[in-house]
């Protein structure tokens, strides 16, 4: 299969003060079509800049990203915002829903900003909702939502333009481990069913079986690990504190 | 747009609140604005009126008609200079009528009915038609129990005068005036007939010796009180812009940096400045329409309840003006929310910036 994003010899510098530092260095990878891919590390390894320049926020200081072969690389900001509209799903830490919108209108929001307000996309907010076991939700507010449906409401709202490409940040970050590993799962049936490709930055490792690969990060590099050594060490980052620190209950 | 609405809908305390703000200070400023037209007609509306471009009055008299004094020599000087059959001397007295023992105060303005444009009438005969003891008077005279065909008896200056008819908006500091023929006055020496206050002329402005040519506008502004009553409410009425300006303003710019992780999430999914703004100044407009219709309401019910006599005058393009003029404050303030949302990163939706 084609690969539906491809980044080659990603590096980024930041300048903190005077001095420039190097938060990604010669970062290649590459994503297929219905392939749900995990990216683990310590906090400051340069997931969430890696993210941010997967998902259109930031443009790398140099190298290439593509998305179904569009070089979106050295794109201006608004036209970065399109990709963003189009052919990318977010899927935030905390769900970043909007507070004052029912479920139905966080996924017509979508809709909305992309101009294409219309029947059609209505019928797919339903149908997205009623996917995520949302069905009975669909005109509750945010704050009536439990930690695991706002996540869930944050998964169909990212398919809802219907992207190439989803990217979820930590998304079982404030879940307890069962309503996380039920979220995940949730997002890989939706990648799979609708053959779209997935990145996943998590600390959770719990997770890490349900991927197909992993990436691990340290210190701006990475480098791909076999699945092998996550079947037999299911829960090595314990140890090393680099579990979630937010273990709210539902 | 629909994001505007949903939020109106599901914040509505916080946006009923500053809606009730906005329409208390817009209540405040069509009153002030209504009484400062209200009062400024009440003072003057008899000067602004006045058939003629210009007034001649003596230097010493700075503008002050009722302390002005053009003796006989002065007028004739002033005949010389401008076309006689436009231009009229004019006679100001206060006095008192009396009516079943109720005294009304009045003021006569005594001049030669029969040159310039005189004040149309609204009622009776008009300016130019009467003769002898026959006046012309201001509405507001009714209030006191007067109509058409009365006698005015004046005991000041013993002698009584027949209502002709009435026009309207002439009053001198909220009292009556009173269009009198000086001729009447001169043979029944009612006055001093070498001395009147100003003489008043249609056409070109000239200059005088120790006498002034004021145009109608100078006239008014220069009457005692008149600049600084109408400057105090025009500076209460700048004063309750700016505030109402301030008022939206912090109040929008304050929502706005609440939800600066919002704008955040929406521009990362794709959202541009354009989109965000265009909500936020839907909301503010909407707020604003609301109020003034609010407000408008308000003052509609007021106009109704409130004595006909105290001073209070609203038009429609005052209305027209003041709501414009609220809405483009406004919708100015709100460019300060606009910007703090168009320096909102996307970044800010991934909560953490490395």
């Amino acid at each position: 299969m084609r690969a539906i994003m491809k980044l080659e010899n990603i590096s980024k510098t930041f300048m903190d003060g005077d001095t420039p530092v190097k938060v990604l260095e010669n970062i290649s990878l590459e994503i297929k079509r219905g392939e749900f891919v995990a990216i683990v590390g310590p906090s400051g390894s340069g997931k969430s800049t890696l993210l941010s320049i997967i998902g259109a926020l930031l443009t790398p200081s140099s190298g290439t990203v593509k998305i179904n072969q569009e070089k979106i690389s050295s794109y201006k900001p608004r036209q970065l915002k399109k990709v963003r509209s189009n052919k990318i799903g977010f899927i935030f830490q905390s769900a970043n829903l909007i507070p004052y919108l029912t479920v139905k209108d966080q996924l017509l929001l979508v809709a909305d900003i992309a101009s294409k307000r219309n029947k059609q996309n209505k019928d797919k907010a339903v149908r997205l909702i009623d996917d995520l076991g949302l069905a009975h939700r669909e005109k509750s507010h945010v704050h009536q939502l439990s930690g695991g449906e706002k996540q869930r409401v944050a998964i169909a709202r990212a398919f809802m333009n219907d992207p190439e490409i989803i990217l979820a940040d930590e998304p079982t970050a404030s879940l307890d481990s069962e309503r996380g590993r039920q979220v995940v799962e949730m997002l890989l049936k939706e990648v799979k069913s609708k053959e779209k490709g997935a990145i996943m930055v998590t600390h959770d490792e719990r997770m890490l079986d349900l991927c197909d690969r992993i990436y691990r990060m340290e210190d701006g590099q990475i480098r791909e690990e076999s699945m092998l050594s996550v079947e037999n060490h299911p829960e090595p980052l314990h140890a090393k504190g680099g579990f979630p620190e937010k273990n709210k209950t539902l | 747009m629909f994001l505007a609405f949903k939020e109106l809908g599901y914040s509505k305390l916080k946006y009923i609140l500053v809606t009730i703000i906005l329409t208390a200070i817009l209540f405040l400023l069509f009153f002030v604005n209504g009484l400062a037209s209200g009062l400024s007609n009440a003072d003057s509306s008899s000067l602004k009126n006045l058939p003629a471009d210009y007034v001649v009055m003596n230097e010493e008299a700075e503008g002050n008609i009722t302390k002005s004094q053009i003796t006989e020599a002065e007028k004739q000087m002033v005949y010389e200079k401008v076309n006689h059959d436009q231009a009229t001397p004019l006679t100001i007295t206060m006095s008192t009528v009396k009516q079943d023992s109720r005294s009304t105060d009045i003021v006569y303005f005594a001049l030669n009915t029969d040159r310039l444009t005189m004040p149309e009438v609204i009622e009776g005969k008009s300016v130019r038609a009467i003769s002898g003891k026959e006046v012309i008077v201001d509405e507001s005279i009714k209030d006191q129990g007067y109509s058409l065909n009365d006698t005015l008896k004046d005991e000041n200056l013993d002698t009584e005068f027949k209502i002709a008819g009435f026009f309207e908006n002439q009053t001198y500091s909220h009292l009556p005036v009173v269009y009198t023929s000086l001729t009447h006055w001169h043979e029944n020496e009612l006055t001093d007939q070498e001395v009147s206050q100003a003489v008043l002329y249609d056409g070109e402005k000239a200059g005088f010796d120790e006498l002034e040519a004021l145009t109608i506008d100078e006239t008014v502004s220069a009457m005692p009180g008149y600049s600084e009553t109408q400057g105090s409410l025009l500076m209460m009425i700048t004063f309750l812009f700016i505030i109402s300006a301030f008022v939206s303003t912090v109040f929008f710019y304050v929502i706005t940096i609440q939800k600066t992780n919002q704008f955040g999430i929406l521009k990362a999914i794709g959202a541009d400045t354009k989109f965000i703004a265009k909500g936020m100044i839907i909301q503010v407009v909407l707020i604003t329409a609301l109020s003034l219709g609010l407000s408008l309401l308000g003052i509609t019910g007021m106009t109704k309840v409130i004595p006909a006599e105290m001073p209070f005058e609203i038009s429609i393009s005052l209305i027209a003006f003041t709501g414009a003029l609220f809405l483009a404050l406004n919708l100015t303030g709100s460019l300060l929310s606009v910007y703090r949302a168009a320096k909102v990163d996307a970044l800010e939706a991934i909560g953490r910036v490395e």
